[in-house]
């Protein structure tokens, strides 16, 4: 167990290292923050959105949707290919350790990172700008971490198996990029789904992708209470437990795939 | 003694695609692509004591590297098993590889962006590595190789030979009763070699370690092994010790004899063969075994006075050139 609190505390000490990179970033992100915010604004100035949700509430959705998506940064397919690519997972096969626990250490260790350095930033920047995004009340907040850390879980399982056909196709390309587009396309996370026609909203709630980005904005922003909140974490819970379980049979599958790159 | 690794008709096959050259193979790659099966290693057979130190030995493509990785737990054996201290690397791979020292010399396991001590921290970690050992073992291996002198420096600022040290004392940190060294001396000067040479011999001496060493330096071999398997087209050709093999590939010895004056007549003796005579100077070859050097001395002193005498043990080179020779004409 000790080795795993030792490669996330180096990740969030490699932060910390780099975090006048790590900062810069935050500019760029900044930038894409204010523009879906001047987009939603538009939207309601225009009255082209018919919704019970308010612009304050939209506002505050996309605020959070932009921080969520900087702690939502995982590594797991970057690293996974980086090794296949190179041949270093021989150098992960023959150490004692659960290969899928170091990197998922890894990226909560990142994940810590970016919450000091880049969310906590562009919460402060993005609050004096548009007024401070505060949860709807205590119960609530514990349960948006609740639900932010089971999202975190739901996509870091898809990314990982992504990443673990790195063992098939050793150059992944663009495939990547695209299904990062595609989760957060159908996660809600540029356009609630809440304004999609209910046929698909229905689909749409059980599939785990909503429940990546929108479930846990919709808590901390008071969309649904936290008795209604009930329901869609257990769904949250149950996508869990269904990645992590496909997660560890594809690895092993996969992992009896290896071929080592070079003697 | 008890047995440490034993692979029962171990075998890796690889499917190779063919790749067509140019355009119009790629495209013909899409649709179908012709796949081979290549056998690199094919049912091989051995059993390993405890505490010994076995050369494994072929010529480049033999499979040494793929035998090493089915037996690290790497490669998933097409068919066969191999079991180390009684495990099998695959299924058991965590409990396994505890007890398992690696270092492929082509590559590193440390991590290329931390400074070397802060990879042996983390390694410390992994195999959870109590205090008293942990430093204990640093002190010993800063004794053999110096690592002291590099501690601070990131990996990827290491020179090969520098590098090769870290890795070396990055696998025993944990004293594992089994270390498996593919190549450990590639590219190393004559003080390195000699220094990780000494390492692997402390290391054999001081904690009974089972060894298996892969190298094309037959130095390392020489001054190492007791034992070795050579492995040819992943097939097991020989497996005995050096001596064995010398003995088989090399048994006889040669004899130069400078005498005071050249002989009038050719000389013939009883126990030893003549392959060449040059004025003074006479080269004779017999059977080490079969005859000792004094005999065939005396039998020379008995009717010229001899000057000077030198003896030319056979070469491991050779003899390791004609077995590889050997082998591939048969395959
Ligand atoms: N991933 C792979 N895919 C296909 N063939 C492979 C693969 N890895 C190794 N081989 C083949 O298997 C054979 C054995 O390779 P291996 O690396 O075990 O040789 P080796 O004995 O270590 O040689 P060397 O002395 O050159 O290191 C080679 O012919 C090689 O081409
Ligand atoms: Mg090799």
């Amino acid at each position: 167990m000790k080795v795993y609190w030792y490669i996330m505390r180096s990740r969030i000490l490699m932060t910390m290292a780099y975090r006048f990179q790590v900062i810069s970033t935050v500019l760029c992100q900044i930038v894409i923050l204010f523009a879906s915010v001047f987009f939603w604004k538009a939207a309601y100035g225009l009255e082209a959105v018919q919704s019970d949700t308010t612009l304050d509430q939209m506002i505050h959705y996309t605020v959070l949707s932009n921080l969520l998506a900087v702690l939502y940064t995982t590594f797991v397919e970057q690293n996974i290919n980086q090794n296949v690519r190179q041949g270093n997972v021989a150098v992960d096969f023959i150490k004692p350790i659960n290969i899928m626990g170091s990197y998922f250490a890894a990226d909560i260790g990142m994940m810590i990172g970016s919450l000091l350095f880049r969310f906590i930033p562009m919460y402060l920047i993005s609050g004096l700008v548009f007024g401070f995004t505060l949860p709807v009340s205590f119960p609530a907040l514990m349960l948006f971490i609740v639900s932010t850390f089971l999202g975190f879980v739901i996509l870091w399982c898809i990314c990982g198996i992504f990443g673990l056909f790195s063992f098939w196709v050793i150059q992944l390309g663009p495939i990547g990029g695209a299904k990062d587009y595609i989760i957060r396309f159908l996660s809600g996370s540029f356009v609630p789904i809440w304004f999609f026609p209910e046929g698909i909203q229905q689909v749409f709630n059980f599939l785990p992708f909503v429940h990546i980005y929108q479930t846990p904005i919709s808590i901390y922003i008071g969309k649904i209470t936290v008795l209604e909140s009930l329901f869609p974490i257990g769904i949250q819970l149950f996508w869990a437990a269904v990645m992590v379980l496909c997660l560890t049979q594809f690895q092993k599958v996969a992992f009896r795939k290896v071929v080592v790159q070079g003697g | 003694m008890a047995v440490s690794i034993e692979a029962k008709n171990l075998t890796k096959e690889f499917i190779v695609t063919k790749k067509e050259p140019g355009l119009k193979g790629a495209f013909k790659n899409l649709i179908h692509s012709e796949k081979s099966v290549f056998r690199a290693v094919n049912k091989i057979n051995f059993s390993i004591e405890e505490g010994q130190v076995v050369g494994y030995i072929g010529p480049n493509g033999a499979g040494k590297s793929t035998t090493i990785k089915m037996m690290s737990g790497i490669l998933q054996p097409t068919s066969g098993d191999v079991t180390i201290r009684g495990g099998s690397p695959f299924q058991d791979r965590k409990k396994v590889v505890r007890n398992l020292g690696v270092v492929f010399g082509q590559r590193t396991q440390l991590y290329w962006d931390l400074r070397l001590g802060e990879s042996f921290e983390l390694l410390r970690r992994i195999y959870e590595i109590d205090d008293a050992t942990y430093q204990r073992n640093l002190g010993i291996l800063n004794d053999i190789l110096n690592i002291q002198e590099i501690i601070d420096t990131p990996v990827r600022q290491l020179s090969l030979g520098q590098r090769m040290r870290g890795d070396l004392a990055a696998a025993i940190l944990h004293s594992p009763p089994v270390i498996f060294l593919d190549e450990p001396t590639i590219g190393l000067d004559v003080d390195v070699k000699y220094c990780v040479r000494q390492f692997i011999k402390d290391i054999n001496d001081q904690y009974h370690t089972t060894i298996i060493l892969t190298t094309h330096d037959l130095g390392d071999i020489e001054e190492l092994c007791r034992r070795i398997i050579i492995i040819n087209h992943g097939e097991i050709v020989h497996d005995c010790s050096l001596e064995t093999l010398m003995n088989e590939f090399a048994p006889n010895r040669r004899l130069i004899v400078d005498l005071y004056q050249a002989p009038q007549e050719p000389i013939e003796l009883r126990n030893a063969r003549v392959i060449s005579q040059e004025g003074a100077r006479i080269c004779l070859e017999y059977n080490k075994k079969e005859t000792s050097t004094g005999d065939v001395v005396e039998a020379i002193a008995a009717n010229h006075s001899i000057q000077d005498i030198s003896i030319e043990e056979s070469n491991i080179e050779d003899v390791i050139r004609t077995i590889y020779a050997k082998d591939s004409e048969s395959a």
